[in-house]
């Protein structure tokens, strides 16, 4: 097994002609990942990399059986695309675009809870489950199949873990960059939770940073997992109130610093590192 | 995006929320603007941070030679090390209570949070820790509107009776969503003795990535003196750099992964001297030349550590920047350096002759980052100064 994305996956996509959005299309279809077609109101009729591209969301699922939508969009057409999208019927939406307004996230974040739609990002390199699925830019070339699920809320990141797994003989269930924002479609503690039911998935990996307050609804919940949680806490070097990045990234009210959240995650019960490069020797002393 | 108390109370007037008379006053050319004002009243300075009023930052006056000589005393310095927007002269208000109204952007539910209590003004955080009760919360629903059976409801259990604040929250709910705000606080908001209802402060914080929709609105960074020069040459450059004084310099891709090498230079014993993020769309030989320059100009830098992951971006164009910064301008100090790349990154460059390359123009090339990290701080701590 693993989560949200497997042999089944099948993918449309928003911006399938930009020239970055293509190229990530392009290396997902030389993976052999199933992408129907592209969406786009003033391209269709056209086919790009062998592909038909559809009018609206709602035809290309009627002919292609799509479940997954992908969005390599201008932030200010995400908010009508998504909409489209969910409501067309797909399950998972992967959105790419980094700078979408806040309140726009809200809304569709609402709106897909509500339709039982799973939102990655936005600003986010989506998520592979090595051997299974590659929606996005986490290279397969970075991860192996095995039984740890990341979740990160780097895209980079989430590169540099799986890389350094796999370089250490351990493999992944699910790789996923959840996104950089304030706001995301589904938060940290969503990701662990259906890593818990995954049958594959024997340990799960998160990495968080400094910035809002997503972490201690980790802590909160951290009972209702029963797999054990190794954590890393980015930007323990930032300056308060300075920018480190991600718009997410800015230590603002007290418990948002990298330390504090730390501290927290160790007494509810993870396994918390220092760095990055610490967690295959955490996984390997799991037994 | 910060709005000064000016800026933060234009917006909450045109959304009908009340406000003291005032007028503004940017600089010294304007001091006779003070012409148009009731005496007495207080000149307030314009500045970012909190704390100004204990920082000697609002003064009452009494008249208007008073009121230009407080404006031109404040205008020619800075507070709190921050250089002034300008000042506003406000009208003195008699006040019977102070409120609490703001509506925040919840990171974990996702939605936005209104927060009411009876008991505003500068203890507030006093009040939210010693009794966390009287502060009444309320989620509101993204893009709708709170009804006001809901709004008389909250002003009840936040034993508040003043009239006219079920207009007032329903404004602020308003503003907070048509001008796509992060935040929105007005404390206090007062209720004065004829009456009125003003909001006497106003700290509001709009969404930058929403800037797009909003063309009017204001656009303007902290103005702060004592900057470090290359952080400032970073905003000019559309990229951030934060710099944190230790001897190596660090060029890294992705903010997340910038940090994790920062922590990881720290945790093995060395000392960073920046973190660097390129914004989405900045080309990567502005960070890359940036680095590079603060590594050419500040003298107590010793070495430079580079570490990418790749997997969407070009390889090639990364390394071909690099290739070319060398050429043009042969480095000071050694460098050390990792690269992991695939996808749609080596389209147009293998990772091997990326590596060979790097390795050729003299860049020491270690095939895992801890590697290339600990390799810097080693030669960090033998070089002798």
């Amino acid at each position: 097994m693993s989560i949200l994305v497997d042999e089944r996956t099948s993918v449309i996509v928003y911006g399938i002609t930009g020239s970055y959005g293509g190229a990530q299309v392009k290396s997902m279809i030389d993976y052999g990942t199933n992408v129907l077609g592209g969406v786009s109101a003033s391209k269709a009729g056209m086919t790009h990399l062998d592909r038909p591209i559809f009018g609206t969301a709602k035809e290309a699922v009627e002919m292609t059986n799509a479940n997954t939508a992908i969005f390599y969009l201008p932030a200010g057409a995400i908010m009508g695309a998504v909409t489209e999208a969910i409501d067309a019927g797909v399950k998972l939406a992967f959105i790419a675009t980094e700078g979408v307004p806040v309140h726009d996230v809200m809304i569709l974040r609402e709106k897909a809870k509500e339709r039982g739609v799973w939102i990655v990002g936005p600003n986010s390199l989506g998520l592979t489950s090595p051997g299974k699925a590659f929606v996005g830019s986490i290279a397969p070339e970075f991860t192996s199949p095995g039984g740890i699920g990341i979740c990160s809320r780097s895209g980079t990141v989430s590169l540099a873990i799986s890389s350094h797994l796999t370089m250490n003989g351990i493999g992944q269930s699910t790789v996923i960059s959840m996104g950089g924002d304030p706001v995301l479609g589904r938060n940290p503690i969503e990701y662990l939770l259906e890593f818990n039911k995954d049958d594959e998935t024997t340990a799960m990996v998160l990495i968080g940073e400094i910035g809002g307050m997503k972490e201690y609804e980790v802590c909160e919940r951290l009972g209702e997992l029963n797999k054990p949680l190794i954590a890393y806490i980015g930007g323990k070097s930032a300056r308060e109130g300075k920018r480190m990045g991600h718009m997410g990234a800015i230590i603002g009210g007290a418990g948002q610093d990298a330390r504090s959240k730390m501290k927290a995650l160790e007494q509810a019960g993870a396994i918390v590192v220092d760095t990055l490069w610490d967690i295959a020797d955490v996984i390997k002393g799991l037994g | 995006m910060n709005l000064y108390e000016y800026e933060g109370k234009a917006i909450l007037a045109k959304h009908g929320i009340r406000v003291p008379n005032s007028v503004y006053v940017a600089d010294e050319t304007e001091l006779g603007k003070l012409e148009d004002m009731t005496y007495p009243c207080v000149i307030k300075a314009q500045i970012l941070q909190g704390g100004r009023g204990k920082a000697g930052g609002i003064r009452p006056v009494n008249n208007v030679e008073e009121a230009r000589a407080a404006a031109r005393d404040l205008l020619s310095k800075e507070l709190k090390g921050e250089r002034l927007a300008g000042v506003l002269a406000e009208e003195q208000v008699s006040i019977a209570k102070e409120l609490y109204l703001g509506i925040t952007v919840d990171d974990v539910a996702g939605k936005p949070l209104l927060i009411i209590s009876a008991e505003g003004g500068i203890e507030i955080e006093k009040v939210a820790e010693e009794s966390p009760e009287k502060l009444v919360r309320c989620y509101l629903e993204p893009g709708g509107m709170l009804d006001s059976d809901s709004a008389v409801q909250l002003c009840r259990e936040a034993g508040i009776a003043t009239g006219g604040m079920v207009e007032i929250i329903r404004a602020l709910e308003k503003a907070f969503r048509e001008e796509d705000a992060n935040l929105i606080e007005i404390n206090p908001l007062c209720v004065l003795d004829d009456g009125r209802v003003l909001a006497c402060d106003a700290k509001v914080i709009l969404d930058d990535y929403a800037l797009f929709r909003h063309p009017d609105a204001p656009k303007h960074e902290m103005l702060e003196y004592n900057e470090d020069p290359f952080e400032r040459r970073a905003k000019d450059n559309e990229y951030i750099m934060v710099r944190l004084g230790g001897d190596i310099g660090i060029i890294s891709v992705g903010a997340g992964y910038g940090m994790a090498i920062v922590d990881a230079v720290k945790a093995y014993g060395g000392s960073p001297a920046n973190f660097v993020d390129q914004l989405g769309g900045t080309p990567f030989e502005r960070t890359i030349n940036g680095v590079l320059d603060m590594s050419e100009e500040d003298l107590t830098i010793k070495t430079v550590l580079m570490s990418f992951m790749l997997s969407a971006s070009s390889l090639g164009g990364l390394v071909e920047s690099m290739l070319e910064r060398f050429k043009s301008r042969p480095p000071r100090v050694p460098i050390f350096g990792s690269i992991g790349a695939a996808s749609a990154a080596v389209r147009d460059m293998d990772l091997q002759t990326a590596v060979e390359k790097l390795e050729s123009a003299g860049i020491k090339m270690f095939q895992d980052a801890r590697e290339a990290i600990k390799a810097a701080i080693k030669y960090a701590g033998e070089v002798v100064e």
